[in-house]
């Protein structure tokens, strides 16, 4: 069961095009159609075929976009019953959204068309170079340093706002606290770690 | 450091955060047609406020919300390409299509734009879907939920199992089949004034 199939309610305010219904859609799958346009995706034969990822960031971010103005419109979100799981359908407007580029580019053959049963790569951890990536673990050793020292609260906040990516309003209802409670503790552990990463002479 | 910094170090992923996608949202939001803006909710919520107080009286003004409203700003940024999706009829829930079937079609295109469709089956032949015998193709804007009889497509006996090219035509103007096929060509491209999007469809049999 995925996010639009179990939950009815978050279901019909998706249909009626409610902000914090749309909101969770594209923050649950902003990963996977990313890495459409990351990673690239596989296309099974006769001949299997691959489809090259965008280096751009930027463009990256374009391409996600149009996705989800597409998905969102009201026609497209009227056409999604709740049966059928959610994510094929968007990632299948993201690789054809590839494809019509690449085709208008003039880059690839004509017959390249996606089909329903394609294999899509997966999103990987981490998109930058090696040596980002060895910065980013550097600095995230010390990041969990800093939130083992954060109080329940805080620690809670964390955890439910950064890596389960509730909304601000979500994680106040979660933990029982107001709206202000919840963008005071978010601006609270933010300037924290940079206090803290700051005084470990981490840029 | 930045906040977006911050936020995948607090996420522990090194790759968009809830803020980066919180914020990318917000642009989606703001492409959204009749999409009221943020500023414009804020302004909203202020006037709204200051007349509450002044007057001291009960505003029966809708509070902006995400639904589509009276303070929905009307003809925002169109999609940046004509295109299509197609979605099958529900048949056990599987992504391919049965015979049988009820195929929709999502269209996403700017006003002005005109859309007819075909399949090419396996052998090779054409199964018109837009426009009709003796009409003309369609106002793109007028379709296409996939529960709704009229804009779906039935996926009938002459739709043998196989692999499907369907050809959506956007053009600027009203054609008929017989003036898409020649605009088309035999290669079945388009042409200026006209876009051709493809997609497949695999058919399966019941």
């Amino acid at each position: 069961m995925t996010l639009l199939q179990s939950e009815r309610e978050l279901r019909q305010a998706f249909r009626a095009g409610q902000r914090e219904a749309l909101r969770r859609v594209y923050v649950h799958y902003f990963d996977a159609v990313l890495a459409v346009f990351a990673h690239g995706f596989g296309i099974l034969g006769p001949p299997p075929r691959h489809v090259q990822g965008l280096s751009d960031p930027g463009q990256r971010m374009d391409g996600v976009q149009e996705v989800f103005v597409r998905a969102f419109e009201e026609r497209a979100r009227l056409a999604y019953d709740g049966v059928r799981p959610y994510k094929p359908y968007l990632l299948r407007i993201a690789k054809n959204l590839r494809i019509d580029q690449l085709r208008a580019s003039g880059r690839q053959e004509r017959d390249l068309a996606v089909v329903f049963d394609e294999q899509v790569h997966e999103v990987q951890p981490s998109e930058g170079a090696p040596e980002d990536e060895l910065h980013f673990r550097t600095l995230h050793a010390a990041t969990r340093v800093f939130i083992e020292q954060l109080d329940a609260e805080s620690q809670r906040f964390v955890a439910l706002r950064f890596v389960e990516e509730l909304s601000q309003a979500e994680v106040a209802e979660r933990m029982g606290v107001t709206r202000r409670r919840a963008r005071t503790l978010e601006t609270q552990v933010q300037e924290g770690l940079a206090r803290f990463l700051k005084k470990r002479g981490l840029p | 450091m930045e906040d977006p910094e911050l936020a995948r170090l607090l996420s522990g992923r090194n790759r968009p955060s809830v803020l980066e996608k919180e914020a990318a949202f917000e642009q989606v939001m703001a492409r959204m047609p009749g999409h009221p803006r943020r500023w414009l909710q804020g302004m909203w919520l202020t006037a709204a406020a200051a007349a509450a107080v002044v007057a001291l009286v009960w505003l029966n003004a809708p509070k902006p919300s995400s639904e589509f409203g009276e303070l929905a700003s009307r003809g925002a940024a169109a999609t940046a390409q004509a295109s299509f999706e197609l979605v099958c009829g529900v048949r056990g829930g599987a992504e391919r299509c049965v015979r049988g079937d009820k195929l929709g079609f999502v269209v996403h295109a700017s006003a002005g734009r005109f859309f007819a469709a075909f399949a090419r089956r396996p052998d090779g032949t054409l199964l018109w879907y837009w426009p009709a015998l003796t009409g003309k193709s369609i106002p793109a804007s007028t379709l296409a939920v996939l529960d709704a009889s009229s804009d779906s497509v039935l996926l009938d006996a002459a739709h043998l199992p196989g692999r499907y090219t369907v050809f959506g035509v956007f053009s600027t103007r009203p054609l008929a089949r017989q003036e898409i096929e020649r605009a088309l060509g035999p290669d079945l491209r388009g042409r200026t004034g006209i876009d051709v999007v493809e997609r497949m469809l695999v058919v399966e049999a019941p």
